[in-house]
């Protein structure tokens, strides 16, 4: 297994932790109550996590290290598009979810998220289409 | 289902007539992961067309004779 695999299964093991402990505290005190503090830690969780997890994994790889090639990269690419996908879907929700509920502030930072990541998107595809013409 | 490629290659045959060079060797010349020359050699991964070239130049031959790309229906 790459270095690079083994670090996704890092993410992926502090991504669950994160999210099934911060998820078993939501169920006891309700989706619509949170806190700044409850949130950074949580975040600060994962990163701890992460952290600890790559040092294991980089002090018992072997022979690669932490090089990188265009194999991982294609990989990258190929799960950047369902990962895009699957916030967009949840992006467009929560336009759906301010509109219904009346929260524009809610359904207007969805609306311009969606459509400036969009644009952002099609401005760095003419500019490579430019570069490569 | 993806579509297994017809790119064919000799990799691990040459790896062997080099003195059973190790695909951590052929990784570090090329600048690949060891992975992604054992992915090459089960035909699992098509390298990009540069690194089919940095391949063919760690064994000291011309492309063709570490890649092929029989016409279809052979070769399978």
């Amino acid at each position: 297994m790459s270095f690079k695999e083994k670090s996704i299964w890092v993410m992926l093991l502090a991504m669950l932790i994160t999210v099934a402990t911060y998820g078993l505290d939501r169920v006891d005190s309700g989706l619509a109550q949170g806190s700044v503090t409850g949130i950074a830690a949580a975040v600060i969780g994962f990163v701890v996590l992460a952290a600890i997890g790559h040092g294991v994994v980089a002090a018992t790889s072997r022979g690669d290290g932490d090089r990188t090639d265009e194999r991982d990269r294609e990989v990258d690419r190929k799960t950047d598009m369902i990962g895009d996908g699957a916030l967009s879907a949840v992006v467009i929700g929560i336009l759906a979810y301010g509109m219904i509920q009346g929260d524009w502030l809610l359904a207007h930072i969805a609306f311009f998220g969606l459509f400036g990541a969009a644009m952002l998107k099609m401005v760095s595809m003419v500019v490579l289409y430019r570069m490569a013409s | 289902m993806k579509k297994p490629s017809r790119l064919q290659n000799r990799v691990r045959e040459l790896r062997f007539f080099a003195g059973e060079m190790t695909q951590g060797a052929l990784a570090e010349k090329v600048g690949v992961t060891r992975q992604t020359i054992a992915a090459i050699e089960k035909n699992k991964y098509a390298p990009s067309l540069e690194t089919a070239f940095l391949i063919a130049e760690a064994f000291a031959v011309p492309i063709t004779d570490v890649f092929s790309y029989p016409p279809e229906g052979e070769g399978e």
